[in-house]
């Protein structure tokens, strides 16, 4: 299972040069901030398909990245599933509660694919309504590695994540600090 | 370093991992649609409760911000609706950020194997790319061979 899991990681590694690919990309990205891909669960008519989305510059680089490693699946085009089509609709985003260095529990952690979780309370939802859960990712550079490393560094000597100094220096920290 | 219960210490190692590899800046958005109102409030929940397998008691966990949707729904439920459909990372959402490993254990393409749920749509085909040994036109005669002029040309 971890390893069937395991295989998506290297299509996100794949997907993490967006915007990097050439001189050209690395242009448009910084002045568009164009490399974004939607991942969607969309429940419609009692069925769950699985939708990546994207601009259709990046099209062949998302092609391969998965047909690489998922050799079994096809790849089809369709329309934009519609979010909003009855008449009530709920929204609503999920956020990480502590600072992003924290990870959440990962597959490797866990005794059964944790989408399982996700997919039985899905498929619970009567037919008549849709459900879609999107995640927009966007590829981040390496200084945010270099930050998480040091954060990191400090959590191994039990240390508070965000330097004194450093809160100092950004005034919107201070004020977070001093009300936490 | 300092000693700490092995959990911890664990749970700090897949951080260092996740610290070295690939990160994505993230919004993760739900949306239930119904004709009925209430049943969509709780459809909603239901999903947001199958997230707390992702939580990691020495690390992070997933939460929705209730302050805003208590107080300013007429305000942020628009500006939601408008980032999902723009496909918006930063604005007007709180900024995840997640690893390669995070992002796949929140979504990844399902397998028959271990994704035995009835309600996935599997594919009955298979796309497949034309065989290399497919006949080609080496002049142009002026005619284009199509499916049925072999199949008159069998008969």
């Amino acid at each position: 299972m971890k390893e069937k899991i395991g295989r998506m990681t290297q299509v996100y590694t794949n997907l993490s040069r967006l915007g990097k690919l050439d001189s050209r990309d690395t242009f448009m990205n910084f002045i568009f901030s164009k490399p974004r891909i939607s991942l969607i669960y969309h429940y419609e008519n009692g069925q769950l398909i699985f939708v990546v989305a994207t601009y259709p510059e990046y099209e062949s680089v998302l092609q391969s990245a998965i047909g690489s490693q998922y050799a079994d699946a096809s790849i089809e085009k369709i329309v934009k599933p519609n979010y909003f089509s009855k008449k009530y609709h709920e929204i609503i985003p999920l956020e990480s509660e502590k600072d992003s260095v924290y990870t959440i529990k990962m597959y490797k952690n866990a005794n059964d694919d944790q989408t399982n979780n996700l997919i039985d309370a899905i498929s619970n939802i009567p037919k008549e309504d849709t459900v879609s859960v999107i995640m927009t990712i966007s590829p981040l550079g390496e200084n945010w590695n270099i930050a998480t490393k040091e954060k990191v560094n400090r959590l191994y000597k039990n240390l508070d994540i965000d330097n004194k100094r450093s809160i100092l220096s950004k005034p919107w920290k201070l004020i977070k600090f001093i009300f936490k | 370093m300092v000693r700490m219960v092995k959990a911890k210490e664990d749970s700090i190692n897949g951080m260092a991992e996740e610290a070295g590899s690939a990160a994505f800046v993230t919004s993760l958005t739900i949306i239930v649609a119904s004709d009925d109102k209430e049943r969509s409030q709780q459809s909603l929940n239901n999903i947001i409760s199958a997230y707390s397998v992702y939580t990691d008691e020495y690390a992070n966990e997933l939460q929705y911000p209730s302050i805003e949707l208590d107080f300013i729904p007429f305000i942020v439920k628009p500006l939601w609706r408008l980032i999902v459909n723009y496909a918006i990372t930063y604005i007007f959402y709180p900024p995840n950020a997640f690893g390669i490993n995070e992002l796949s254990s929140l979504f990844h393409f399902p397998t028959r194997i271990y994704n035995r749920s009835d309600a996935i749509q599997w594919m009955q085909y298979k796309l497949v790319a034309a065989p290399d040994t497919i006949p080609k036109l080496e002049e142009e005669n002026g005619r284009v061979m199509t499916g049925i002029i072999a199949e008159d040309y069998k008969k």
